[in-house]
This record gives C-alpha cells, structure tokens and sequence, in this order.
C-alpha cells in the first residue's frame, strides 16, 4: 500500500480538553509494519487520548497522525472512519462483544460493516475465515455460542478473532490482558503475536504491567514520550 | 447479518426494557385514543338518544324546552295541543306514523308518560333499536302500567304491583295522588340507556281517567268522583295531549310538513326537527366537550413526555453498544441511524399496541359501559383526530432518537467518543466485576498519592488516579475541573485529609465508593482563632470551613513525620482488607516507608539544630507549618489564621508586624502556593529579611526535591535553616 515500512508516524502531536493544558505533548514516535510494540503508560498518562487520535476518533488538535501513509489530519470524520474500519483492529481492556450476538457474528462485524475490510480476508467465505481464526485462537468450539455468556478470557480471544479479521495492518490493544490471569495473559499474547506475525500486523499495545515487555519487539514509556506528563502527574 | 438485524438482537436481548418501553408508549396511546372516543361516544350517545323521527310537534314555546320535556323527560310544557290537532297529524297524508306523548304526572320523581301502542311499535333509539319489554307486555287496560327498566330497579316493582300516581311532578311523596285509582304493572321494559328507561308507560286514557271530574285542576271530593271500576277505556274521551313525535313518509317533504305545522290554523303549534335541536342543545353543553378535549391533549403531553423519558433512557444505556460498532468501524452516520430506528421501531410498536389495546378494551367493556352510563361507544375505525395524534406521537418517536444521535455525533466531534462513552461505561461496569479490574484509588493531594504508593508497593497492582489537586496550586481555594470530577466520583478509594480541608469535594455531585479520611483517627492540632493572629470573625465566616467554630482544626499534617507514619498505618488496615492477596505484600512495603520517614526525621531534627534555639521563630503567612513547628520545636507566628483563603485586614498586618519584631525572629518566609505581596510587605515593615520560600500546602511538582513526602521536610527544614541562622 506505501512505499515506506512505516505504518504509523507520530509527531509534533498536541491535545487538550481543556484551559489546564495540554494531557498530550508527543514530540515523535513511529511503528514499522510488522512490528510489536509494548506502550507503557499508568492511568492518566494520556494513553486513552492517543489511541482516541490514532484511530481517527478523535480529530486531531494540532500535530501530525501518518497512518499508511496518509495524514490523518487532514482526513474528514467519515474518512477516518473508513480508515479505521479498512487498516486497524482494536482490542479494548473488557467487553469487547456485543453480548447478544453468537461468536461468529462478533468476530464478523468489521467485515460485515465495510466492504474494503471484506476483500481482505484470506479465506472464501466469510464462514471460513471466522472458522480459521476462531481455531488459531482456541475458540473454534465456541462459535455458536453467545458471547455474553462466554468467561472473560474467551471474550478477549474473540476480541482479538475480530480484531484480526480482513487483515488490518495495525491492532490497537488498550490493556487487553489486565482481566486476565498470569497464565492466560501469557498464552494469549503468544496467539496474538503469531497471528499478528503470520498476517504481517503491526502491534500497538498499551499496558501498565511492565512484566509483559519482554514478549516485545520494543517498548516504550508513554510518560517519557508525552512531555504534558510531567506537568500533570503530582 | 445487517444493521437491522443488529438493532433487532440488540433489543430482543433488552426485551424486558424494550417491552416495558413499547408498554409505557401503547398504555399513554391506549389512554389518549380512550379518551377521545369517550369524547365522540358521548356526542354520539346523545345524539342517537331518539332516531328515525322526523319531526316533534308541540305547543308553541321554546324549541329546547319542547325537545327536553318530550325526549329528555325534563321541564314540563306550558301548554298541551288539542286531541283534534293530534288526529289531524295522524291523518295527514305525509305522515307514516304518530306517537303521542301525554305528560304532566310523576310516581316518585320519574315522570309518568301517556301514549300509545305506537311507541312500542315505532319508536326509536341508537339508529334502529326499538322499545321491548324483559317482563310482560304493553298496557292495553286503562289501569295497565309499564315500567322502564330503571324504575322498576330503583323502586323494585315486579309485575303486578300496584302503582299511584301522582298529579303533576314530584321526587318524594305526592301532595296529590291519585291513589283512588291506582295501577297494575303489566310490563317492565328492557334497558335502552336512554331516557326511556326514568318513565313509566300507561294508555292515554289511562292518563285521561285519573283525571276524570276534575274541575280546573282540583281533583273531586273523595266518594264524589267516578269509581275506578266504572270506569270503561271505551267511554274515556281524549281531549289533549302533550307532545306528538311523527315520522313523514317522504323524508325531503319533513320540511314542508314543519313548515305547514308551524302555521297551523286551529292552534299555535310548533315542530322541531330532533337532530337540529339536539345539536343545538349539545352547543349550549359543549363545554364538557371541551373539557374533555383539554384532558385528550394533557394526556397526549404527559403520555409523549413518559414515552421520551423511557426512549431516552433506553438510548442512554446502548452507548457500550455504540462504542464498540464505533471501533469496528461504524461511521457516526450508521450509529445515529441505528438510535433513530430503534426509538422509531419501539414507538412504532407501541402505537400498534395502544391501538390494539384501545380496540381490545373498548370491545370488552362496551356493553358495560352502555348498559351503565348509556354511553355508547363506537367500535369505528380511527377518526381524523385519532390519526393526528397518531401522528404527533410517531413523530416525537422519531425526534426523540435524533437527540441522541445529535449528541453521539457532537460528542465525537468535540469530546470524543472514547473518552466519554467508553470510558465511563467501563469504570462503570466493572465495578461490578471485581476481578475485572484493579482496585481505583484517588487522592485528594499529592501526599495522600505518595503515602498510597508507598505501602501499595508503587501501586503496581492498583490504579492510583493523579492527585485531585494539582501540585504548586492553593488546594484551600482549588475548583475542580469537569474531568477531576468524574475521576473522583468513579474512583473505587477515595482519599482525603478530611477535617473540612477539600472544600471543593462539596460542590462535586455526592460519588459511591469508600473514603479514607486521613484527619482521622491521628491527633490533630486544634488551634483557638481567637488567640491566633487571624481574629477576624467576619473572614473566618466567609474563609474555609477548617477556620470555623470555636476550635479549629489544622489539617497541614503532612508536614508531620510522625502523623504521616500514623496515617500510612491507618490506610494499610483501611486498604489491605481490600485487597487480601496482597496484604504481605503490602506489609513490607509499609515497614519500609515507616523506616525512611524515621530517617528523614532525623535529618530535619540535625538541620533544625544548626539553629540557635533563640532564633526558631517562624513567621509565615497563613498557619500551616504549626505540626512541624510543633515537632522540630519553633515557634510560629503566622499573619492570617488556618486558611489562606481569609483576606487579611490592616489591623492583622499590624498584629503580626509587631509579634515579629518583638521576637525577633530574623527572617520571614514565602509561601510556594500563595502570592508573595503580603509577606514582603510584612518583611519589609517590620525590617526583618525574607528567608525564602516554603513549601506549605502539599507536595511540589514531581522532579524537583520538595516533590517527595520526605523532600519536602528537608528541603523546608534546610530553607529555614539557611534563614535562620545567625
């Protein structure tokens, strides 16, 4: 899609809600494609409104987003909307599902809701394809069932079947494991990861538990990135 | 799988809400349609009170009065028609058929009517329903008597009682009876829910022979009159009646027979037209009319309004919903069609259902509601106003979903969608679910935090929240801002100094959780204001809430190493219960920082001793170092009292210009928090140095050295220190 192995570039980027000042203040950071990368950050140190301006969320303030080349920027609300649902799967901390859909139907909402996102998929149907990665996550068993009625461990795997579906050049996970035990925080991460890999999916993933950085490429503190910190953190 | 069929799932899986929301909506319809159809029910009961007569013939009079002693049964006639005028009427060639009407008795308050085998014949109500007897059968004896149907309930007459009748209209007993020619029931009439049902019924000769040898209305002396049992229908001669009700042959000639009567030459007689003067009539009590039609509308605004506020709140509760179609890529065109729909699927729904409801309720209590209050209701399809508030109603469905869509695409615009719709659903939500998520803990201040991330181990199995107040501000005049406040409320902790010191949690709306007041439980210094150099009773009403009453209490504990220790205790037996599997944990950590506050201790007792003990007088603005004055051993002199918030007067300036110079303390100090004018005026007026700035009310900018508990004792014993000595 672009020349460069750049998926994301991030720089001079501001945000404020308020007269207080600004909680964001990042002067650079980029992902390479393909890459996993470990974002720490406590509560309060603006992680919510980066991925909010990454994902197009959030209209940006002041500074530059480049996601696969394109400035998010200069992109109207509904064009970052088709960005987000063509290039990115997100993985929020807990409830991830729509609880009164089957599994299937969950892990089918991104390409059901965008047509772009549908021809990226690897398999025939759609069945398929929800079937492939419902089995490379350990969830295959689970398919018809409903999703609220799944324990949080299996909504996450689900999270994560849906986040990866129709290829998406980046997934955003916002503390997707901190509902998790020790051992399924682990084995969950390792399936992500292969997934992630086998697609060539870049890993944006922002956590406060420093134990998990190993498993990264790189990592990153998000209160040394984002200068606003020192100002607000007492 | 579309989004219709996303919206269907999602409120099938809320089926309880959703069916109680389309209830509220078909229960507010059911009441409006109900209510405009007792409305029409009423106007077309009336109106349907006497059918099929054409015309109602009478004395000249007034054309209501006419129409309310013959159908109505109400007033009585001033004048009576002649029985030749009568047989004239029957025999005119337009004529179908003739009721007459003789009137003017009663039997206990209902009134009692004279006519013929033509009322039963042709009389008619409701469009087509004629007069029929549940008992017996019309009168034919001159002494025969029916009864409509609720006469005989109220007075509980059966066939064959004997019934006197009174001359001229009563309600109680009569003043004249005709009680020496008493009558037989022979019939009992069916319920009709008309008037009918208040009289009684006998032959007009009947009528003419209880009257036999009366002269100008004086009955004769008893024994004088003809016996009962003489008396022979066949030998009773009719000379007048009351009223005739007739039907034309020819409905077009009706108004040329009304016309011909009206001018009859024999007698002044008059003839109304029934559904004329009854509407005529309805006019003079339409206000009841409008009465009811104010009481349609109100129940259409309190219906629409219950129907909003359960839409809304449904609307409310899919932003979770809403957030994660929003990550999946759903632009905020698809969300905002996804909440019109849903309030127009629901008030669409429960239109249906009031509809239904109405038709169901109607066709059950009809009967019931005929037979009782003669109210007929019709079983009709929806009237043109029935259809306006029809409409109405789907309309304010519709709008009601566009204000939930106008706010989730502002909100995303403006605020973000993450930020207010994920978030405060997750903190929400998962408070729940414990394990979910760890436990929050907000601090009111900077030292309450640190104290928190100390015997926590650094909080890294808890979210400790930024300190409310932030570093370097005055926390006695601090405002909260919007997104504090909502940290604040959602935290599972809270912690505070208490003792009065966080006005600002006051105004915040009251938040859940648990709150660990550190002022608690620790011995806090109680100062007297009076005593204090701040003694004005007018700013201490107008200061902070820790100035007031006669004592008050000081709440800068953090300046104490010793209550610091006291406190760190209290939270660990406050915070460890919470947390069970991390109580040894915890354990440790707290033992350490009761260690390092101890050694910073005695840092600042060896700095403070550099000092002669003459010169330990501290002179600050407001009195806030009083606990570490207290435990290092200085004497304070501070210009205003607890607070900083108190305005100082002149008269205080002077007190405290004076207690420095006659102490002779050497220098005076700064405050970080506060504006350094009037200590340098103070300094300057009572020619003492200004010996630096202190850091008084709370923990400075992380980074710097007073930004730790332990940093800021020594970097403000160390300032004193350098001030202070010779």
């Amino acid at each position: 899609m672009t020349s460069s192995d750049l998926v994301l570039s991030v720089s001079h980027l501001h945000h404020s809600y308020d007269a207080r000042g600004p909680v964001l203040d990042i002067h650079d950071f980029q992902l390479k494609r393909g890459e996993l990368l470990f974002l720490h950050g406590p509560s309060g140190s603006g992680k919510t409104t980066l991925l909010s301006l990454i994902t197009g969320i959030l209209p940006i303030q002041k500074g530059h987003v480049r996601l696969l080349g394109q400035s998010v920027e200069k992109l109207s609300s509904s064009q970052r909307d088709r960005l987000r649902a063509m290039h990115m799967g997100y993985i929020f901390q807990v409830f991830n599902l729509l609880p009164f859909l089957t599994v299937r139907e969950n892990i089918l909402l991104p390409v059901r809701m965008n047509k772009a996102r549908a021809e990226k998929i690897y398999s025939f149907s759609f069945d398929e394809e929800a079937h492939r990665l419902a089995e490379k996550l350990s969830i295959s068993h689970l398919l018809d069932s409903r999703a609220g009625e799944l324990s949080v461990g299996q909504q996450q795997r689900v999270a994560a079947a849906r986040a990866l579906i129709g290829n998406p050049d980046l997934l955003i996970a916002d503390e997707p494991t901190s509902a998790l035990d020790s051992d399924a925080r682990e084995s969950f991460l390792r399936t992500l990861f292969e997934q992630a890999r086998e697609q060539n999916s870049s890993v944006l993933f922002v956590s406060h538990d420093r134990s998990l950085m190993p498993l990264f490429d790189r990592a990153l503190a998000l209160g040394e990135i984002n200068r606003a910190m020192a100002r607000v953190e007492a | 799988m579309t989004l219709l069929n996303i919206l269907w799932k999602s409120l099938w899986n809320r089926r309880l809400t959703s069916t109680l929301t389309i209830l509220s909506i078909g229960l507010s319809v059911m009441l409006l349609l109900g209510i405009e159809r007792i409305r029409a029910g009423a106007r077309e009961s009336f109106s349907s009170t006497i059918s099929q007569t054409d015309l109602i013939v009478g004395a000249k009079g007034g054309t209501i009065q006419l129409l309310l002693y013959s159908v109505f049964r109400l007033g009585s006639a001033t004048a009576n028609i002649s029985y030749d005028a009568y047989r004239a009427l029957k025999d005119h060639p337009a004529v179908k058929w003739v009721i007459p009407y003789s009137l003017g008795d009663s039997h206990r308050g209902f009134r009692v009517v004279g006519t013929t085998d033509e009322f039963y014949t042709h009389y008619r109500f409701r469009q087509d329903r004629s007069v029929s007897f549940s008992e017996g059968q019309a009168p034919a004896g001159i002494f025969d008597v029916a009864l409509g149907s609720e006469v005989a309930e109220k007075l509980g007459y059966r066939l064959g009682d004997s019934v006197a009748v009174a001359h001229g209209v009563t309600d109680g007993p009569a003043i004249l009876n005709h009680d020496d020619k008493p009558f037989k029931v022979v019939g009992i009439l069916n319920k009709t829910a008309t008037p009918i049902d208040r009289s009684l019924y006998i032959t007009l000769e009947g009528l003419e022979a209880i009257h036999m040898d009366w002269q100008q209305g004086v009955p004769p002396r008893r024994g004088e009159g003809t016996p009962a049992d003489r008396i022979r229908k066949e030998n009773v001669k009719i000379s007048q009646i009351t009223a005739v009700l007739l039907r034309t042959k020819n409905r077009l000639e009706t108004l040329t027979l009304q016309r011909e009567i009206n001018t009859f030459q024999g007698e002044p007689l008059m003839a109304i037209i029934p559904g004329v003067a009854l509407s005529e009539l309805w006019s003079v009590v339409s206000y009841a009319e409008d009465g009811l039609r104010l009481v349609s509308w109100s129940v259409l605004v309190v219906g629409l309004l219950a129907m909003l506020i359960a839409l809304y709140t449904s609307l409310q509760e899919r932003r979770r919903e809403m957030a994660i179609l929003r990550s999946v890529g759903a632009g905020l065109a698809m969300v905002a069609l996804l909440l019109v729909s849903e309030a127009l699927i629901l008030t669409v729904l429960g239109t249906a259902l009031g509809i239904a409801l109405t038709y169901g309720v109607l066709y059950a209590v009809q009967p019931t509601v005929e037979s009782n209050f003669g109210l007929l209701i019709p079983l009709q399809s929806l009237s043109l106003m029935e259809w306006i508030f029809v409409g109405v109603i789907l309309v304010s469905g519709f709008l009601v979903g566009v204000v939930p869509a106008m706010k989730a695409y502002r909100n995303s615009l403006a605020d973000g969608l993450a930020v207010r719709f994920i978030l405060p659903v997750f903190v929400l939500l998962s408070s729940f679910t414990a394990q979910a998520k760890e436990l929050e803990i907000a601090s009111s201040v900077g030292w309450l935090r640190e104290v928190a991330s100390e015997i926590t181990c650094g909080g890294a199995k808890v979210e400790l929240l930024p300190a409310v107040v932030p570093a370097g501000t005055d926390p006695h005049t601090y405002q909260l801002t919007p997104r504090s406040k909502m940290a604040w409320a959602n935290a599972d902790i809270r912690l505070m100094i208490g003792a009065g010191f966080e006005s600002w949690k006051e105004k915040s709306a009251g938040p859940s959780g648990k709150v660990f007041y550190a002022g608690k439980g620790v011995n806090l210094r109680t100062v007297d204001p009076q005593s204090a150099a701040a003694a004005d009773p007018k700013s201490e009403e107008q200061g902070h809430s820790h100035t007031k009453g006669a004592s008050a209490q000081d709440p800068h504990i953090w300046h104490s190493p010793r209550i610091t220790r006291e406190v760190a205790l209290n939270m660990y037996n406050f915070l460890a219960p919470r947390a069970p599997s991390l109580r040894s944990e915890w354990d440790t950590c707290l033992r350490n920082f009761v260690q390092k506050t101890k050694k910073s201790e005695a840092a600042v007792h060896s700095i403070i001793s550099t000092i002669p003990s003459s010169r330990r007088i501290l002179a600050t603005n407001h009195d806030s170092m009083g606990y570490f004055a207290e435990m290092f051993g200085l004497k304070v002199i501070a210009v205003t009292g607890l607070s900083s918030e108190a305005q100082i007067t002149p008269g205080q300036m002077k007190q405290a210009i004076e207690a420095i110079r006659k102490s002779g303390a050497p220098a005076v100090f700064l405050e970080s928090a506060l504006p350094p004018d009037t200590m340098k005026k103070v300094a300057a007026e009572a020619r003492v140095k200004l010996g630096g700035e202190l850091f008084t009310d709370g923990l400075a900018a992380a980074g710097t050295p007073a930004g730790t508990i332990t940093g800021l004792w020594e970097t403000n014993a160390e300032t004193i220190a350098k001030a202070l000595r010779p």
